[in-house]
C-alpha cells in the first residue's frame, strides 16, 4: 500500500502543475533492459526536477485533430543527466507543441548521473546505452502507434534540451534501422529520427554528424558557456560541411537552460516558433 | 539649380508623374529632393509595363548639398533605375550614383522609438537592391516606431560605368565616406528627426552589410572643431546588422568589447557565407561583443524583406531583428 502510494505521488504532484491530463505510456511496459528489478521504484520530484528514473516513459500530447499536422516530436529534457528539468524542458515544450499542432512526447530517460543514486554507489546507467536506448525506443514507439495517432510516421523527429540534446543527437549519429527479426513488434521499426532540434546541446564537441543525418534545428544564447555558444556554431560548420540541412538560431541575451517559460518576455522565448517555422519550411508539417 | 526648380514647380503643380512621395518630416528637418527626379532615366532588359514607380522613388536628401567629396563635378548626373525579374518578383535596382543621399522614413510621433536604422541595400557595389533591401524595410520599420534612413552610396563597381573606363570610387574611401556621413547626419539632425543620437545605428544587405562592417570596424569620433556641423558628429554605429553580408572575407577588421557594437547577424543555409557568418559570429564572442544569429535553412542570397513568402521562416527575419533591437534596449521610451 505504501508502494502504490509513492508510486503514485508524482501523478498527484503533477496535477497540482496541470500535466495530469497528459497519459503517461511506459517505454517497457515489463521494465526496460537492464531496469526490470527497480522499475516499481518511484521516480524522485523535487520542485520541478525529476530523477531516480528506472522506467523511461513518455507523457503524450496530442493535438487537437482540427490542428493536428501529422508531425510528431520526442521531448528530452536537460538536467545533466543528473535529473530531468520536466516542466521548462519538458512538459511546457509538450503543450506548446500539441497546441500548434503538433503530437509531442516528453521523454523520461535514465539518467548516467541520476542524484538519486547514493553517493559511492555505482551508477547504473550510462549515456550510451540507457539514454541512448530510451531515446531510439521513444522514437520507434511512437512510430508503432502512428496510425493510432493519427501521425506520419515519416515525421517523427526529437528535440532535446542540454543533456537531453546529447541524448537527441546520439539517436540522429546511431540511428539505427528496425531489426525485422525482433521479437517485440516495436523493435521492428526505425529508430532513426527524421529531423533533430539540439537546443543549448551539452557536449557539442561530440556531435560529429555524417553525410545523410536528419536534417538538425540548433539554437541557443550568447551568454551560454562558451563550449556551447561558441562550439553549436562549429556544430552547425559541420552539418554544413557535410550537407545536411540546418538552421540556427543564437540568441544575444540568453544563457543556458532557457527552455520555455510563459515568463520569458525575450527573444530566446520565441524560438518554439521559429522550430515550428523550421518544420514547415522542412515540410514536416501537413496542414488541412 | 533648374533642377530643384523644374521638382519644386512639378510638385506645386501636383503633376510629378514620375515622383514623389515625400516623407513627412518635421520643422527643421533638410527637405527631401530626388536628385534624379526630373532627370530619371531607365534602362535594363524588361521594364514593367506598370512599374512601380512612385512608390519606388521616393525623395532622397543629399549627404553632402554641394556634391560629396571627389564627387563634385558629377553631382547633377542622373541616377539610373533599371527593373530586374526573378521568379515571380519584379524589382528596381538603382545605378550611377554620384550624389549620395539618404531617403527617411519616420515613425508617427506616437509610434516614436528614438531608434534610427541607416539601412543600406545590396547590390555587388555595382548597383542598388532599393526596395527590397531598402525602402520597403524602412516603410515596415518606420511602422514599428524605428526611423529609417535608406542610403544611396557611391558603388566602386558602378554598372553605369562604361566599359573600359577606370570606376572613380573605392568601397573603402567613398562608400564607407557615405555610410559614416550618413550616420553622422541622423546624429547632427536628431533633434529634427526625434532621434536619440545613441540609438543610431546600420544594418546592410550583402555588399551594403560590408558597409555595416566597415562603418563598425572603422569608428570615427568626428572633428569638433569642423566648420560643417555634421562632421563633428561620430561616425560610430550604436549597433550593427549585417544580413548575408559581404566583406567577411576580410583579414583587416579588428572587434573589440571596448570599441565594437552589439550585432545582429542573419543569412541562409544555401547561401555562400553561412559559414563565415557562422565564424564571424565566434570571433565576435571571443572578443567578447554581443551578437545574435540566425541562420534560417532556406532564403538563398538576397531575399531582403520579401512579402510574397510569408510563410517561410527566413520571411520572418526582420521580426527577429525589432526584437533583437528591443531586448537591447533601443526601443525603450
Amino acid at each position: 500500500m505504501k508502494n502504490l502510494i509513492a508510486r503514485f505521488l508524482p501523478v498527484v504532484v503533477w496535477a497540482a502543475t496541470a500535466q495530469a491530463a497528459a497519459p503517461v505510456i511506459a517505454l517497457w511496459p515489463a521494465g526496460a533492459p537492464g531496469s526490470a528489478p527497480r522499475m516499481m521504484e518511484p521516480e524522485k520530484i523535487v520542485g520541478s526536477n525529476v530523477s531516480n528514473i528506472h522506467q523511461p516513459t513518455l507523457t503524450v500530447y496530442l493535438p487537437a485533430k482540427d490542428l493536428a499536422t501529422g508531425c510528431a516530436v520526442i521531448v528530452a529534457p536537460g538536467g545533466g543527466h543528473a535529473r530531468l528539468a520536466i516542466e521548462h524542458e519538458g512538459y511546457n515544450v509538450g503543450q506548446w507543441l500539441a497546441d500548434h499542432g503538433i503530437a509531442a512526447f516528453v521523454l523520461k530517460y535514465r539518467l548516467a548521473k541520476d542524484d538519486a543514486t547514493p553517493a559511492g554507489a555505482t551508477q547504473p546507467y550510462t549515456i550510451d546505452r540507457d539514454a541512448l536506448a530510451d531515446g531510439q525506443r521513444a522514437l520507434r514507439l511512437v512510430r508503432s502507434r502512428a496510425a493510432d495517432w493519427n501521425l506520419n510516421p515519416a515525421a517523427v523527429g526529437i528535440i532535446g534540451f542540454s543533456a537531453g540534446g546529447e541524448v537527441a543527437a546520439l539517436t540522429a549519429m546511431r540511428a539505427t534501422p528496425g531489426d525485422p527479426n525482433a521479437a517485440d513488434a516495436i523493435d521492428r521499426l526505425s529508430a532513426r529520427p527524421d529531423f533533430q532540434a539540439l537546443i543549448y546541446p551539452g557536449k557539442s564537441n561530440l556531435i560529429i554528424p555524417e553525410k545523410g543525418a536528419p536534417p538538425v534545428f540548433l539554437a541557443c544564447g550568447t551568454m551560454d558557456r562558451p563550449d556551447i555558444s561558441e562550439g553549436l556554431p562549429n556544430v552547425y560548420l559541420l552539418f554544413k560541411k557535410v550537407g545536411v540541412p540546418a538552421e540556427l538560431h543564437i540568441y544575444a541575451g540568453a544563457g543556458h537552460g532557457f527552455g520555455l517559460r510563459a515568463a520569458n518576455k525575450s527573444p530566446s522565448g520565441t524560438w518554439p516558433d521559429r522550430f515550428r517555422e523550421w518544420l514547415a519550411d522542412r515540410k514536416f508539417l501537413v496542414t488541412k | 539649380m533648374r533642377r530643384f526648380l523644374l521638382l519644386f514647380l512639378s510638385c506645386l503643380a501636383g503633376v510629378s508623374g514620375a515622383v514623389i512621395s515625400i516623407p513627412r518630416l518635421r520643422a527643421a528637418a533638410p527637405t527631401p529632393v530626388s536628385p534624379f527626379a526630373q532627370n530619371l532615366t531607365e534602362g535594363g532588359p524588361s521594364i514593367p509595363a506598370a512599374a512601380p514607380l512612385e512608390s519606388a522613388h521616393p525623395a532622397g536628401i543629399l549627404l553632402w548639398p554641394e556634391g560629396a567629396p571627389g564627387s563634385e563635378a558629377r553631382r547633377t548626373e542622373p541616377e539610373q533605375i533599371s527593373w530586374r525579374q526573378e521568379a515571380d518578383i519584379v524589382f528596381p535596382i538603382i545605378s550611377n550614383i554620384h550624389a549620395p543621399s539618404l531617403t527617411p522614413f519616420l515613425p508617427a510621433a506616437a509610434k516614436a522609438t528614438g531608434c534610427a536604422v541607416v539601412i543600406a541595400p545590396g547590390g555587388g557595389h555595382m548597383q542598388l537592391t532599393i526596395d527590397r533591401e531598402g525602402y520597403d524595410l524602412a516603410r515596415w520599420l518606420a511602422d514599428r516606431g524605428i526611423a529609417a534612413f535608406v542610403l544611396k552610396n557611391r558603388l566602386a563597381r558602378d554598372t553605369s560605368t562604361p566599359r573600359g573606363t577606370l570606376q572613380p570610387y573605392t568601397i573603402e574611401r567613398d562608400a564607407l565616406a557615405d555610410a559614416q556621413r550618413a550616420i553622422r547626419f541622423i546624429r547632427a539632425h536628431a533633434a529634427a528627426y526625434s532621434v536619440n543620437p545613441a540609438r543610431v545605428g546600420i544594418m546592410g544587405f550583402s555588399a551594403g552589410g560590408e558597409l555595416a562592417l566597415l562603418a563598425a570596424a572603422r569608428p570615427d569620433a568626428g572633428k569638433p572643431t569642423a566648420a560643417d556641423p555634421v562632421e563633428r558628429e561620430s561616425s560610430r554605429p550604436d549597433f550593427f546588422a549585417p544580413i548575408y553580408p559581404g566583406g567577411l572575407q576580410r583579414t583587416d577588421l579588428v572587434w573589440s568589447k571596448a570599441a565594437t557594437p552589439p550585432a545582429f547577424l542573419a543569412c541562409a543555409y544555401d547561401d555562400r557565407m553561412p559559414e563565415q557568418l557562422a565564424n564571424f559570429f565566434v570571433t565576435l564572442r571571443q572578443a567578447g561583443v554581443n551578437a545574435e544569429l540566425h541562420i534560417y535553412s532556406g532564403g538563398g542570397h538576397g531575399f531582403g524583406v520579401r512579402a510574397d513568402r510569408p510563410e517561410l521562416a527566413v520571411s520572418t527575419w526582420h521580426h527577429r531583428f525589432v526584437e533583437w533591437l528591443g531586448e537591447r534596449g533601443f526601443l525603450k521610451k
